[in-house]
């Protein structure tokens, strides 16, 4: 039991708990244990919660029954921009290192409602703002599949801490990918809902049009009971949509009546050969089960990413305003690229976010006839931690190329893992749904991860 | 005539303007954000975005 819990789902924990094959506290330990042994080599946490992950446990052990909720003693870890009462929320950067939350986030309270059990506060890219995972003001968080690898970003301690088994799900934020790429690099699961579905009440902005709270975990099943709990209206977020009650329910699954379209244009153009093997390996998979599988061109596309870029960069620098006097603070990668947009008009800020708006109409038009798109989740294999200093280096700018696309639009996207590459490195593949159609795309790659075991894949810890 | 604001002079002024200094090799790496962000912008600009609001999502295409 000791050696593979690490890696259980949350219907698996759940059974264990219910059949007191082991205890919450029991399986606490055992996850504290195994984090104060590694952490140090893969610096996925920056705080852990010793003490508190302690009483939670027992909490959690006491309310465990056949009706209690699925993520009763399920093991979190929090990107460290999501606030958690009396603890420090750094954004991974010198500037906030003594903000202490005065008041739990949405999300937070949604896991202490269910009695999961917080184990700490993820590392990440300072101030969530750089695709790479890299950041010189926190201890170097590294890929569990190569130590030398950059864990993709900026979501990085999050994905790290799941597929080196740390904890079982954990909570990242995506505003231009920060979700998905991580969990593509890392070899785990990946769920950006679509825009306002989960509130972002005390988790810290990066870019308000863009910015989404969504989990990673080893399959999409898991990400899945989290979005059951963590998903619905917040009046305290001025963007939270109102969604209805069934949101998250099972719907009706026909594979025979679902249309995957696959964008050859942009996403298959100059992306590295094996990701495209690998890509086009799930799409002959996806056909195999029965989906309607077309090929299409998406001409308007490689307009998305710089809309992404020019309604994120302005924003971010408005919400920098006050600390931007620090600059000598924030590491250079993130100075530097924050910098580059300095001196934006209004009128050049409001021409990108009314571009956003007919980049998303062409978007709806197209899928009206389509169920999700498949694409790579990124185009580059994943590049090495010493190669990766500057903000301008070839992968550091190509890595979001597509997932920006989605968080531009505000639709559902997954990245789930899709195979190894000749460096035993993982590959992800991502599903794009239509807006608020969140739970057929988490239903698709339930059935693909049904179909294959590649989410099975684990790292040598 | 209109100002080139995508020269280092006007950069560097931009930097003065909100107090912060950078080493030669910051400003450079800023620099090349800044100017790759300049013409995305020209790029937006020149779109006709002339029927649609700010960063609207969802749409109803019968209507």
């Amino acid at each position: 039991m000791s050696s593979d819990i690490f890696y259980k789902s949350i219907s698996q924990l759940n059974k264990l708990y219910i059949d007191k094959e082991i205890s919450v506290i029991e399986a606490r330990d055992l996850f504290i244990n195994r984090i104060n042994k590694i952490n140090n080599t893969y610096n996925a946490f920056l705080d852990i919660f010793d003490e508190e992950s302690k009483s939670d446990a027992v909490n959690a052990n006491n309310s465990i029954d056949k009706n209690s909720s699925k993520l009763t003693g399920i093991f979190i870890g929090l990107k460290d921009l999501v606030d958690v009462k009396d603890k420090v929320t750094s954004a991974g950067s010198k500037i906030l290192r003594n903000n202490i939350a005065t008041k739990d986030a949405k999300v937070t309270k949604d896991f202490n409602k269910n009695n999961s059990v917080i184990l700490g506060k993820t590392n990440l890219v300072e101030f969530a703002f750089g695709t790479l995972g890299i950041n010189s003001s926190t201890p170097t968080c590294r890929n569990p599949w190569n130590l030398e690898a950059v864990p993709g970003g900026s979501s990085s301690g999050s994905a790290v801490a799941v597929s080196s088994g740390m904890c079982t799900i954990a909570i990242g934020t995506d505003t231009g990918g920060s979700v998905r790429m991580p969990a593509a690099l890392c070899g785990i699961t990946g769920f950006k809902p679509s825009y306002g579905v989960v509130s972002r009440r005390g988790v810290l902005d990066l870019s308000w049009s863009m910015d989404h709270v969504g989990p990673m975990a080893r399959s999409a099943e898991d990400c899945l009971e989290v979005m059951k709990v963590i998903s619905g209206f917040d009046i305290n977020d001025k963007y939270s949509y109102k969604i209805a009650n069934d949101f998250f329910e099972n719907k009706e699954f026909i594979r025979q009546d679902i249309k995957i379209a696959v964008p050859r244009n942009y996403f298959f153009d100059d992306i590295d050969l094996e990701i495209k093997e690998s890509i086009n390996s799930a799409i002959d998979k996806f056909s195999d089960l029965g989906y309607q599988v077309e090929e299409i061109d998406i001409p308007f596309v490689e307009d998305g990413r710089k809309i992404n870029v020019g309604v994120l960069l302005p924003e971010a620098l408005s919400i920098h305003k006050n600390y931007l006097e620090h600059s000598n603070l924030y590491t250079k990668t993130v100075i530097n690229r924050l910098l580059g947009g300095l001196g934006v008009s209004s009128d050049e800020y409001i021409s990108a976010s009314r571009n956003m708006s007919k980049f998303n109409y062409e978007m709806t038009k197209v899928m009206s006839n389509y169920d999700v798109l498949l694409t790579p989740t990124v185009p580059v294999r994943t590049p090495l931690i010493n190669n990766s200093e500057s903000p301008n280096t070839i992968e550091a700018n190509s890595m979001g190329k597509f997932t920006g696309i989605f968080n531009l639009t505000g639709q559902p996207s997954i990245s789930i893992p899709s195979g190894l590459n000749n460096e035993n490195m993982p590959i992800g593949l991502m599903l794009s749904g239509k807006i608020m159609d969140d739970r057929k795309v988490l239903d698709i790659a339930i059935d693909f991860q049904n179909h294959s075991d590649f989410h099975k894949l684990i790292p040598k810890i | 005539m209109k100002k080139d604001i995508s020269t280092k002079e006007y950069f560097k002024q931009l930097l003065e303007n909100k107090n912060i200094k950078l080493c030669d090799e910051d400003f450079d790496q800023s620099y090349l954000s800044y100017r790759n962000f300049r013409k995305s912008y020209s790029d937006l600009l020149k779109e006709d975005y002339s029927e649609f609001e700010p960063r609207q999502r969802i749409f109803d295409l019968n209507e």
